[in-house]
């Protein structure tokens, strides 16, 4: 053949039919094997991603109902435990109270005892002295009656039995 | 052979000032309805650019078959390029698109491939007439079979004798010079860059080495990608048209 660049002829008309033969043999396997697949990959992969996103929206509602649920709850705990603590607080008084009066009546009956005993000790000792100064006085008799005349030995003598009295038992 | 399939420098400079050549040569030939045909070294290139193409369409397959559900790799170039293509025909056939994506986008493949194959030492299939002829025929009977499949007889007709009946001729012309000068563009403007780069070879032997890399950025990767964009546009709008000044 002799080399051709453009010629009007029935090779250019063969040249033509192969072409269209090729071109479609491309078109075949380009739609089949690149244009089907990718856009079919795309559209699973935009379709995917649009469900993860819908289903991560869905599940950020679910933790926000959740959360609110949880800070009701927790706000109710709250309100709880101060009304607990209250009524313990109360109950500590009323027990702090009660234990106080049962101290001061206890303190009350003690110091009503020490008082009683006291006026006891007071009453022995004084009946003590009574017969202490019964016995001074009897022994004071039996001197006078010794002694008999001078008033002024008896009056020696009863300063002298007043002044053992005031050292020995007044002091006693 | 002894004829070039290849434009490769290389080669051209083995036979530096004796061999410019950017013609079709024949490789074998046959008969069929008793005219001798030849399968040419534009059909060779044809084969080489469509197993690329296959390939890359089988590789494709591959990594989405395989993918998981974080996209890597070669599958990003794929999705990329679907995309590109995709928005591409999107915007400018509108709610047309899904009927005619896949072939678009194979004939974008197909043409841009072609055109920049340049640089890999073919010669572009797409510098030889009777590949953008046929490519030209088709977007003509997508035309018009559209035309009619929604056009009907009737608006075809009204289309026909717009604005008055004595037009019709000149609007009959205006629909087969779409072709024409749908496919003339394309080749012209592949082969002319071919020409040029083997004259460049050819011409001055050792003394092109390495700049025109420049050249080639220019001929086969800025006007190759402006031509295969312009032809897939023209196509789309015409058969838009088609579709949709009833609709």
């Amino acid at each position: 053949m002799e080399p051709r660049l453009f010629d009007l002829d029935f090779q250019l008309l063969h040249d033509a039919v192969l072409m269209m033969i090729a071109i479609f043999v491309l078109l075949l396997v380009a739609s089949n094997k690149l244009f089907n697949p990718v856009r079919k990959m795309l559209k699973d992969r935009s379709d995917r991603i649009a469900k993860n996103i819908e289903d991560a929206e869905k599940d950020k509602e679910d933790a926000k109902a959740l959360k609110l649920e949880y800070e009701d709850r927790l706000k109710s705990i709250d309100k709880e435990a101060e009304q607990i603590l209250s009524e313990a607080r109360a109950k500590a008084l009323k027990n702090e109270e009660s234990i106080l009066a049962k101290a001061r009546e206890d303190a009350q009956a003690i110091i009503e005892r020490a008082n009683k005993e006291a006026e006891l000790e007071k009453q022995r000792v004084a009946d003590e002295v009574k017969t202490e100064m019964v016995n001074l006085a009897s022994v004071l008799a039996g001197k006078v009656v010794k002694a008999n005349v001078d008033t002024s030995v008896q009056d020696s003598l009863i300063d002298e039995t007043l002044k053992e009295i005031g050292e020995s038992t007044w002091l006693s | 052979m002894g004829h070039g399939i290849l434009l490769s420098a290389a080669e051209a400079e083995a036979s530096a000032g004796s061999d410019i050549d950017f013609m079709i040569h024949g490789v074998f030939s046959y008969e069929i309805f008793g005219q001798t045909v030849w399968i040419t070294t534009t059909h060779v290139c044809l084969l080489i650019v469509m197993l690329i193409i296959i390939g890359f369409c089988l590789a494709a397959n591959r990594a989405v078959k395989k993918a998981g559900t974080v996209p890597t790799g070669f599958l990003n170039v794929v999705e990329l390029i679907v995309e590109m293509l995709d928005g591409m025909i999107k915007s400018a056939m509108g709610s047309n698109a899904t009927k005619f994506a896949n072939y678009i986008g194979t004939l974008f493949l197909f043409i841009f491939i072609s055109n920049i194959s340049g640089l890999i030492g073919l010669r572009p299939p797409t510098a030889d007439y009777g590949v953008t002829l046929a490519l030209a025929l088709i977007t003509f009977c997508m035309i018009h079979f559209n035309k009619f499949k929604y056009q009907h007889v009737s608006g075809v007709i009204k289309g026909l004798c717009d604005p008055w009946v004595f037009w019709a001729p000149i609007n009959i012309i205006g629909d087969i010079a779409v072709p024409v000068s749908l496919s003339l563009r394309l080749f012209a403007n592949i082969l002319s860059g071919t020409a040029i780069m083997a004259l460049v070879y050819g011409l001055l032997g050792w003394i092109a080495t390495a700049w025109p890399a420049a050249l080639h950025i220019y001929f086969d990767l800025f006007s190759g990608a402006i031509q295969t964009y312009v032809f897939c546009m023209l196509t789309m709008t015409y058969v838009n048209d088609a579709i949709g000044s009833e609709s």
